[in-house]
């Protein structure tokens, strides 16, 4: 899927190069065209679990043990677009994300568990009235399966999760 | 999903560093780059011709590592950053003083306290006056900067950054005593 090549890409890359600190690159993240692209694609249903998990799967091509893996910027953009994807897989990708402490990749992890603690945090401020979730939603985030025929339909009242985002 | 990361990566190692209030610097050894960084880094030198580069890229160390570690390793969390700045007794160059030789630049994204970057005035300059005439009065840092944990360091007017200038706010800090007004 496009969208998910384009945060594994140089010129994604290069837009994020130089900087230094796990909280800057969240916070540019939150913000690139980039990111915004994939957490609506998420929202609508268009980007399943299982693209993920292959375009994951696909950046590790380029891993090698003791040289830099320059594509964990698109592992860290993946991380900030879910971090307000109220699906399970999220909490699954962030927590396995931020658990990893390889020298290889210093920053993905670090991002990983901002999004995290701001995910918690979000949801720790947020009584179970105001959460209001679609009305339906997709089989593929519970099974890995395929893309829905139809798209999810838009909920009708703004989940707190959307407002966050 | 990443199994294959934590099966496969190296551990992260740093080396024994602390504040002057000895306050341990959490810090990690960084690998040299993989060609993607090396493609990226070439493409930024091609971009910002000003830049003089002083060292071809490396690993080991990031741009805190180069300033407050002596180019032996690299420092990544912004709350290590912060504790170093006070601890070591760095203040921000006031108003009324300019940068010299030896201050720091620190880059935030704009709007926010999160730091970009840090790197060290190196050289102070002065801007030619626009008929090419001698020097207008005006003096400008030069700062030697590295921009990742795999880049080289090159020398660069302290507006010459590989961000939009919208996009950060630049703040020079010092561990000098303050000037008198």
């Amino acid at each position: 899927m496009r969208l998910l090549t384009d945060v594994f890409a140089d010129e994604f890359l290069e837009s994020t190069f130089a900087i230094a600190t796990p909280e800057a690159l969240r916070e540019v993240l939150r913000v690139a065209k980039e990111v915004r692209a994939l957490r609506r694609a998420l929202e609508e249903g268009v980007l399943t679990e299982r693209e993920i998990r292959d375009g994951v799967a696909a950046s590790f091509g380029d891993f090698r043990p003791n040289a830099r893996f320059s594509a964990e910027v698109g592992l860290a953009a993946l991380a900030v677009a879910l971090e307000t994807f109220p699906a399970p897989f999220s909490e699954g990708f962030l927590a396995d994300l931020a658990a990893i402490r390889a020298r290889e990749m210093p920053m993905a992890p670090r991002v990983a568990a901002l999004a995290l603690r701001h995910r918690h945090a979000l949801l720790a401020g947020t009584t179970f009235s105001e959460m209001v979730f679609p009305p339906a939603r997709p089989a593929s985030w519970d099974s890995g399966g395929e893309r829905l025929a139809q798209p999810v339909p838009a909920p009708t009242q703004i989940d707190v999760f959307r407002v966050a985002a | 999903m990443l199994e294959l990361l934590k099966l496969a990566g190296t551990r992260e190692q740093g080396i024994g560093l602390e504040t002057r209030r000895r306050r341990s610097i959490p810090n990690v050894q960084a690998p040299e780059s993989d060609q993607a960084g090396m493609r990226v880094f070439a493409r930024l030198l091609t971009k910002h011709p000003g830049w003089v580069l002083r060292k071809p890229p490396c690993g080991v160390y990031n741009c805190f590592g180069h300033v407050w570690a002596s180019r032996r390793t690299a420092i990544y969390e912004q709350a290590t950053v912060e504790v170093i700045l006070s601890d070591d007794g760095y203040r921000p160059v006031a108003a009324h003083e300019a940068p010299r030789c030896g201050d720091l630049a620190i880059y935030r994204w704009a709007g926010s306290d999160s730091i970009l970057h840090a790197g060290v005035v190196s050289e102070i300059r002065g801007l030619a006056a626009a008929d090419g005439g001698p020097a207008s009065g005006v003096a400008l840092a030069w700062v030697l900067s590295k921009w990742n944990d795999t880049t080289g360091e090159v020398l660069h007017h302290c507006r010459d950054v590989p961000w939009p200038d919208s996009d950060f706010e630049l703040r020079f800090w010092t561990d000098r005593p303050e000037a008198a007004t």
